[in-house]
């Protein structure tokens, strides 16, 4: 059986691909910050806003000085 | 400042009590781990043992630097370590979900939006996180770079990776709509 050496194969094939063009670039960066945008305005559900700030009373901030 | 801007950089203010500052952080932590999971109901789930992990390691934020960021690389790290074995167990609720919302606003076709978020659920986690830091959340690469805790080339290698995925899985993404982002959104961006 004779060694196969890997020295002749490519390192990596996942190189990331040219651009496929600037207007194509721009219409998925708009597409994402739509999707983006509308996770930031979906309304925090009162429940968990609730819980986290019942946490945080429970849990007064410490400070360096308070050590 | 746009909205977004304004929601990425808040910090924890002098006077402003770390509950209320992390309060105030929650959407921007929803978003990302919206983005991160692709499941609504996880993503609450993140970001709450987010919330309970910062609180009880609050001591360790230091004031002056990046709230969000801080916050954000909590919400990772626990994404990596717990919630990503998890994930695939959850039923995703959320496929659609902006798509939904945006076929309600008559703003935008829901098929489009809809297949844009299939796709982004298609890139991997890392390089998807990085596009969302530098390309929707509005961190810088060297921000992300630090969140991520790897090298600023590798941000934007997988920065490019993902763009370059999301032009394989959508080669005839809608152009016409590219810059007309409506405008309760371009508030926000």
């Amino acid at each position: 059986m004779t060694r196969r050496g890997r020295a002749s194969q490519p390192e990596r094939t996942d190189q990331a691909k040219p651009s496929a063009g600037p207007v194509q670039d721009e219409a998925i960066a708009a597409k994402l910050r739509m999707v983006y945008g509308t996770y930031l305005n979906d309304p925090v559900p009162p429940e968990l806003e609730a819980l986290i700030r019942r946490l945080a009373d429970q849990d007064p901030p410490k400070r360096p000085d308070d050590k | 400042m746009t909205a977004m801007e304004q929601a990425v950089e808040t910090e924890a203010a002098d006077g402003e009590s770390f509950g209320e500052a992390l309060i105030a952080a929650l959407p921007v932590l929803r978003a990302f781990a919206r983005s991160l999971c692709g499941n609504r109901v996880q993503a609450d789930d993140l970001v709450q043992e987010t919330a309970v992990k910062a609180l009880a390691n609050q001591d360790r934020f230091t004031p002056g630097t990046n709230f969000n960021a801080w916050l954000i690389t909590i919400l990772r790290n626990h994404f990596y370590s717990e919630g990503r074995k998890r994930r695939r167990e959850v039923e995703d609720v959320d496929d659609n979900y902006a798509a939904r919302l945006y076929d309600v606003t008559g703003q935008e076709g829901h098929v489009a939006l809809g297949e844009f978020v299939r796709a982004l659920k298609e890139v991997p986690d890392e390089q998807r996180e990085a596009l969302i830091l530098v390309g929707a959340s509005g961190f810088s690469y060297e921000e992300a770079a630090e969140i991520c805790g790897v090298r600023v080339g590798t941000i934007k290698s997988r920065v490019s990776r993902a763009r370059a995925r999301l032009s394989e899985l959508l080669p005839d993404v809608d152009t016409a709509t590219a810059t007309d982002v409506p405008s309760h959104i371009a508030t926000a961006s």
